[in-house]
């Protein structure tokens, strides 16, 4: 995943086919069951539950909402153009903040279906070989989109 | 408390890059000086020759100061936790966004929590901790919020 363009209003990218496919099965995934839910005060605290309700009652909410952006962002032709042996995927610059959202959640929610390890300790196997590529794959794009994000617009 | 040194930063304390439509609860409200009669204004000179008026001065006494809503409410802290997933960059990007940060300031408060293992964020009112606690939560982030003890 390469910049291709930062335009005014969007981010230009140009992949592999493969490389794209990957990017669009991984976005397939979200939102991710997360096995415990976050929680609004550090471990140990005195629960505030009203608070908690409120911080889960949100946070479902913005998944819901980013999951049909997401959607429509997938199945949208001005997004995702083949171009020969690679595609162009054009992001608005509006549309950063959400799928950065997105990747953090399919690669938190991946990191903790894994059980949590730390970076060197992921033992992979069968069963989770998808968890950790969706993990990876999440990392990648993320750091590919914070880089672009350096590029200021040109100016007009 | 893991953030001892906030104050040295541009820009002084958690909440003062924050952007205006989320500002208003970070920042120490401003004390009301309440209007008042000067009591201790006495009038002299009243008696001397050629002084039609009585001269008034200027209560010189000590103001009386009412306390501020930020320093009688009880403060909550908004605290980001260090884990092995989230990258640094994208933290920083978050914070940046969240709290209207510089990314100088951004990149302290990250490298404090990959340092020390976490980092007080903000500290703030009950509402306003929750709101940032939403935020940082929405992007992924393991924040909470605490009474300041």
């Amino acid at each position: 995943m390469k910049l291709l363009e930062a335009r005014p209003d969007a981010l230009v990218f140009v992949l592999g086919r493969r490389e794209m496919a990957l990017f669009v099965n991984a976005l397939h995934g979200f939102p991710v069951t997360r096995p415990k839910p976050p929680a609004v005060t550090a471990e140990g605290a005195p629960p505030n539950d009203s608070a908690q309700a409120l911080l889960e009652e949100s946070l479902a909410e913005h998944k819901r909402e980013n999951a049909a952006v997401l959607r429509k962002f997938l199945d949208s032709p001005d997004h995702i153009r083949v171009e020969g042996t690679t595609v162009h995927l054009t992001i608005p610059r509006e549309s950063v903040e959400w799928l950065l959202q997105v990747l953090n959640d399919l690669r938190v929610g991946s990191w903790e279906l894994l059980g949590c390890p730390k970076p060197d300790d992921v033992e992979v196997t069968d069963e989770n070989v998808l968890h950790y590529v969706v993990m990876e794959t999440c990392g990648m794009f993320q750091m590919a989109l914070l880089g672009a994000l350096e590029n200021p617009p040109p100016d007009p | 408390m893991a953030d001892g040194n906030l104050d040295q930063l541009p820009g002084g304390h958690a909440g003062n890059g924050t952007p205006s439509k989320q500002r208003g609860a970070c920042e120490a409200a401003p004390s009301h000086r309440p209007l008042r009669t000067p009591h201790s204004a006495l009038p002299i000179l009243a008696a001397a020759p050629g002084v039609a008026e009585p001269l008034v001065m200027p209560d010189l006494g000590k103001e009386e100061k009412t306390a501020g809503r930020s320093d009688l409410e009880p403060a909550w802290l908004v605290i980001c936790w260090d884990d092995p997933v989230n990258l640094m960059d994208y933290v920083t990007h978050v914070f940046q966004v969240v709290f209207g940060w510089q990314k100088q300031k951004a990149e302290y408060h990250m490298m404090q929590v990959h340092n020390q293992g976490k980092s007080m964020l903000a500290r703030t009112t009950m509402e306003q901790a929750e709101h940032y606690v939403h935020q940082l939560q929405k992007y992924s982030l393991h924040a909470t919020m605490e009474r300041e003890s």
